[in-house]
C-alpha cells in the first residue's frame, strides 16, 4: 500500500483525503523510461567496447604493415 | 504518481499542511533515466571517434587493397600474353594493320573488365557524353573521319567498344536506277536510328555520295576479313557474293536497310554493321568481350 510522507509537516498519510480510499502509486512511465535507458546505454556500451577492440587490432595491424613497408608512411605523409 | 482510482484524481498536496508533494520513486526513476540517457550519449560519441580513427589507422590498407584488387580483376580479365616475336620474312607476310588505331588492347588501350575510371583517365579523345552510366562517349579522327568511339559498361566494367560512322544525307540517291534495285539485308534497327538522334552532329560530310560509302564500307568489310578471316555470320549469308558493294551500298542507301557481318576471335565478338537511316550512312564496328557476350 501507497503511502505519502510529507516533506513539510512530516505527516504520514495513505489514504485519499477526499473519499479517504487508499490510493496507489502510479510508476510504469519513469520504470519504462528507466528501461529503455538502461537497454540503451548497454548497447552503446557493447558497440563502443567492439570498436575498441577493433581499433586496437587495427592499430597492431598497422604497426606491422609500417614495418613492413615503411615507404607507406611516406606516402600517408 | 499519486492516484487514486475512487475520485479518479491525482494527489499532488499534502491533505494537513495543502503544500505540494512529489513522488520521490518515479523522480529517483526519472534521474536514473536521465544518467542512462546520458552514459549512452557518451558511449555513442566515442563510439564515433574510434571508427573514425580505426579508418584512419586503416588507410594504408586500403591504398592496398585497392591496388590488390584491381590486380585480381586485371588478372581475371586473362591478360593477354604478348605473342612471341617472330620476324616477318617479307614485307607481304607481315600482318596488316588494323584501320582502327591502338588496337593493341581489346579494344582500343582498355582490356575487358577495364574500370570505367581508367578509361576516363587514359582516353584521350575529346570526350562527347559520359552521362549514361553505361555508356561513355568520345569523339575521334580516323582516316580522316569522325568516329564516335562509345565505350559500354556493365557493373561499371568495359563490356563492349564501338567505333561508329555516321554519314551526312547522301546527295546523289535520285541518280541510282532504283527500280532496278534489289532490297536486301533487314530494315535498320530503331536501336541504330535512335542513335542518329542521340549524335545529330557527328555526320560526316566526307560521306554522302553512293560511290563513297560503297568505298569506305568496301574498305572496312575487306581490312576485317584480312585480319579476322572471313565472317561466321551476316545477313546475306550464301547471298553475299550475288552482290557487287556497290549494288549492297546503293541498296542500303536507297531503301535504309542494313547489313551486319560477325566475327569471332578467342576474345572478342567483332560485328560490322553497314545500314542507312533516313539515307545517311551508319557504319559501326563493334568488339564485345567474348565471355559477357550475348
Amino acid at each position: 500500500m501507497a503511502s505519502i510522507e510529507c516533506y513539510h509537516c512530516k505527516q504520514k498519510t495513505d489514504e485519499c483525503p477526499e473519499c479517504h480510499e487508499p490510493f496507489e502509486q502510479r510508476l510504469m512511465l519513469p520504470v519504462v523510461l528507466f528501461i529503455i535507458a538502461l537497454l540503451l546505454s548497454g548497447i552503446t556500451g557493447y558497440r563502443w567496447y567492439s570498436a575498441m577492440e577493433e581499433h586496437e587490432k587495427a592499430m597492431a595491424l598497422r604497426q606491422t604493415y609500417l614495418k613492413k613497408n615503411p615507404e607507406a608512411l611516406k606516402k600517408l605523409r | 504518481m499519486y492516484y487514486c482510482s475512487k475520485c479518479e484524481k491525482e494527489i499532488t498536496t499534502c491533505p494537513a499542511c495543502k503544500q505540494r508533494i512529489s513522488d520521490t520513486t518515479a523522480m529517483l526513476y526519472y534521474q536514473l533515466a536521465t544518467i542512462c540517457f546520458a552514459v549512452a550519449a557518451v558511449f555513442f560519441l566515442l563510439e564515433l571517434e574510434l571508427q573514425e580513427k580505426t579508418s584512419k589507422a586503416l588507410q594504408p590498407f586500403k591504398a592496398a587493397a585497392e591496388i590488390a584488387e584491381k590486380k585480381a580483376k586485371i588478372e581475371a580479365v586473362d591478360i593477354p600474353k604478348p605473342p612471341k616475336k617472330t620476324t616477318p620474312a617479307s614485307k607481304a607476310q607481315a600482318p596488316k594493320k588494323s584501320p582502327i588505331r591502338g588496337q593493341t588492347a581489346d579494344f582500343r588501350a582498355a582490356m575487358w573488365g577495364t574500370s570505367r575510371s581508367h578509361i576516363t583517365d587514359t582516353e584521350k579523345a575529346q570526350l562527347l557524353n559520359d552521362a549514361s552510366a553505361y555508356d561513355l562517349d568520345y569523339l575521334d579522327t580516323i582516316n580522316n573521319l569522325n568516329a564516335v568511339v562509345r565505350y559500354t559498361f556493365s557493373s561499371n566494367r568495359l563490356e563492349s567498344g564501338h567505333y561508329i560512322f555516321f554519314g551526312d544525307k547522301c546527295s546523289n540517291l535520285e541518280q541510282l536506277d532504283q527500280a532496278s534495285l534489289k532490297k536486301i539485308g533487314d530494315n535498320t534497327p530503331n536501336s541504330i536510328q535512335s542513335l542518329f538522334e542521340i549524335f545529330p552532329t557527328q555526320r560526316n560530310k566526307a560521306l554522302t555520295d553512293v560511290k563513297s560509302i560503297e568505298l569506305f564500307y568496301h574498305e572496312m568489310l575487306t581490312s576485317l576479313v584480312a585480319q579476322l578471316g572471313e565472317p561466321i555470320e551476316m545477313t546475306l549469308a550464301e547471298q553475299e557474293n550475288q552482290f557487287t558493294p556497290g549494288q549492297k551500298a546503293a541498296t542500303v542507301m536507297a531503301f535504309n536497310r542494313a547489313l551486319s557481318y560477325s566475327w569471332d576471335t578467342p576474345k572478342s565478338i567483332v560485328d560490322l554493321v553497314f545500314a542507312a537511316h533516313e539515307n545517311s550512312m551508319y557504319l559501326s564496328i563493334s568488339y564485345h568481350n567474348r565471355k559477357t557476350a550475348k
